[in-house]
């Protein structure tokens, strides 16, 4: 009996820290990203909490990262939520972007959305500077890669390819 | 005297036109008829689409899609968005944002407020509510023009001025 007691009770204390990262919007001190597929809904700010280059995944893919350093890559278009326009990147190329648009706000767009002004036009119509922008990208770079090696970050626009959301999430290839 | 009033008749003269050059002109959409200029807009060719709007002041075009701006850079009066169909690039969305946008049937509508423009694309073109219109992280509305795959969506980013962007949907 007091066996299974202590099984439960070690049970319930994993399964607690376990979750830490994901409560850690709630949380004074959150440690990491942790990994969620569930709670997918797009973002067009990071939570409070995150703080990039610090708040790290909970547990990052080692394939996440890239053999050698490129410079910033286009981002992916694709048609799975048509009749709106996405794009999609891997982790790394996301922290390019995101970098990117810290430099320069007007510019950076053009790799995401391969349309500059539209990307500056929308996000900063919302009110969202450069900064948050980039730091709202690396979170969700963040979240992919404690999600796994097959998630990607990924951006839209609305109905008719007008305007650009400015929102992000992730996804996972199938 | 001759002189000097010359120099204020050139002075204005090159005031006029230079104002002519900077304001675009104002579009003009049939809803019912999905033409803007008095032309089909969607479904059509680049060249098609230059004969009808003339040449882009902006235009980015690639493989499998395109992009015109008409209008000034910093604010476009209109984009048209092409995809590749068939082997052809054809416009499947046309997005509209100048305020002074006049309407066949109801006149200047981007100086509605949104919530009236979708009351009116319904009660007077017919339309179908697909999405209401309504304001979370954007402001945005959509709705079907009957017997026909072509939606109509309408909102505003934040601060931005309204727009309009005239789509097809599948």
């Amino acid at each position: 009996m007091k066996i299974v007691r202590l099984v439960i009770a070690s049970v319930a204390a994993f399964g607690a820290l376990a979750s830490a990262g994901a409560v850690a919007a709630t949380s004074p001190a959150p440690l990491c990203v942790a990994k969620d597929t569930q709670n997918l809904t797009p973002t067009t700010k990071a939570p409070a909490w995150y703080m990039p280059g610090v708040t790290g995944p909970c547990q990052a893919d080692s394939g996440s990262k890239p053999i050698v350093e490129p410079m910033t890559a286009y981002w992916v278009y694709f048609s799975a939520f048509y009749p709106s326009d996405a794009f999609r990147t891997v982790p790394y190329n996301a922290d390019y972007s995101a970098r990117d648009c810290e430099v320069n706000f007007r510019t950076c767009g053009q790799y995401i959305i391969s349309y500059a002004w539209a990307f500056w036009y929308s996000c900063s119509g919302r009110g969202l500077s450069g900064y948050d922008v980039a730091r709202n990208i690396r979170y969700w770079a963040d979240r992919a890669r404690a999600n796994g090696s097959n998630w990607r970050v990924y951006t839209w626009t609305e109905g008719g390819g007008y305007p650009y959301g400015c929102a992000f999430s992730v996804y996972a290839l199938s | 005297m001759s002189v000097r009033r010359a120099v204020v008749v050139l002075a204005l003269t090159l005031v006029t036109s230079s104002a002519h050059a900077a304001t675009p002109p104002v579009l003009r959409l049939d809803l019912k008829a999905q033409t803007l200029g008095g032309k089909t807009i969607l479904g059509r060719t680049t060249r098609a689409v230059v004969a009808a709007l003339g040449r882009p002041t902006q235009r980015r075009q690639g493989s499998k899609r395109a992009r015109f701006s008409y209008g000034r850079a910093a604010s476009p009066s209109a984009i048209v968005l092409f995809r590749r169909e068939g082997g052809t690039l054809r416009s499947w969305s046309v997005a509209l944002s100048d305020r002074r946008l006049r309407e066949a049937t109801l006149g200047t509508l981007l100086q509605l407020p949104l919530r009236r423009l979708q009351q009116r694309l319904v009660a007077e073109l017919g339309m179908r509510v697909v999405r209401p219109y309504r304001c979370a992280t954007t402001c945005r509305g959509d709705a079907a023009i009957p017997g026909s795959r072509v939606r109509v969506g309408f909102g505003r980013v934040g601060t931005r001025p309204p727009y309009l962007v005239l789509y097809e949907a599948d």
